[in-house]
């Protein structure tokens, strides 16, 4: 058999080498190695989650995007009540002050 | 429990399902995922990625393709991802042995033997892996398809997504492109 021919009958193995190949196994307890890794993940992830929260410019800028949220509520949700609040208030004020100076005109006038 | 039966348990968080999909799939994405990346515990830890993503995404599954399409999908995918980082950390572990940093497992790794390769066959079988690297994604993917799980060229198309005749002319490059890169192989080492 000369080189050429040699070489061939090498490459016609090697292609044909992977014929009647049985099928590889993973390692045993897949199922096992798998739940572990499924449950790490899942207890790492609130962990991540906790670990960002807990950082001390994330928590400062939590609390002040919530202090503006509530600000926001507030101030949008009762325009029209503080108001009239604020009308009610100067209307008894006024109401006070003239039964006041009512008062002191009765109290000064001589019997 | 027949398929479409185990989907659903799957899609409503079984775990009894999750189970006998494993059972029932674990070799054949193993097998197709050692066949891509040539490394047993690549394979391993793609092997744990794919079930997990199933267990993830089943939800999205539609019944449009044959599951074991979809799955094999899933493996091709992740498989070609390992691939594109393994590259990566190649070229990083050549800067690295520039200073002297990089293991020898990293810049040169070891010859991959298939086990389920029979043991007259083991060192061609080495060789063909070996050209097999060489190969372009696609060819790689349709090559190892049809030789490493015996799928038939309708079910590789259907996998690929791409036309039989397209399958039939991937493998043919395939082959003509192995036959190429042995012969210099063969020549170079004086067999």
């Amino acid at each position: 058999m000369d080189n050429h021919e040699h070489i061939n009958k090498l490459i016609h193995d090697a292609l044909n080498s992977l014929d009647g190949a049985a099928r590889a196994t993973p390692k045993p307890y897949l199922l096992t190695r798998l739940n572990a890794r499924m449950q790490n993940e899942k207890e790492s992830g609130w962990d991540n989650a906790l670990r960002f929260i807990s950082k001390p410019a994330i928590a400062l800028v939590g609390l002040c995007l919530v202090i503006a949220i509530n600000a926001t509520v507030v101030t949008y949700n009762y325009p029209g009540k503080t108001a009239a609040a604020a009308e009610e208030q100067y209307a008894a004020v006024d109401e006070y002050s003239s039964s006041t100076t009512v008062l002191n005109y009765i109290e000064n006038i001589e019997p | 429990m027949n398929q479409p039966e185990l989907i659903v348990q799957l899609q409503q968080g079984d775990e009894q399902a999750f189970k006998k999909l494993v059972d029932e799939w674990q070799d054949m994405v193993y097998n197709t995922a050692i066949g891509i990346v040539q490394n047993e515990d690549d394979a391993d830890d793609i092997t744990q990625d794919v079930f997990i993503q199933v267990y993830q995404s089943v939800s999205s599954f539609k019944g449009e393709s044959k599951f074991s399409t979809w799955l094999y999908r899933i493996v091709i995918s992740k498989s070609l991802d390992h691939i594109k980082k393994k590259k990566r950390k190649k070229r990083f572990a050549f800067v690295q042995s520039l200073f002297g940093t990089a293991s020898e497992e990293d810049i040169h790794p070891e010859e991959f033997n298939h086990p389920g390769v029979v043991m007259e066959n083991k060192e061609r079988a080495g060789e063909l892996f070996k050209a097999m690297e060489q190969l372009p994604g696609n060819q790689r993917i349709a090559f190892t398809l049809h030789k490493l799980e015996a799928q038939k060229y309708q079910d590789i198309a259907a996998i690929m997504d791409i036309s039989l005749t397209a399958v039939e002319s991937l493998i043919a490059r395939a082959k003509g492109n192995l036959r190429k890169i042995l012969k210099q192989y063969y020549e170079e080492n004086n067999f």
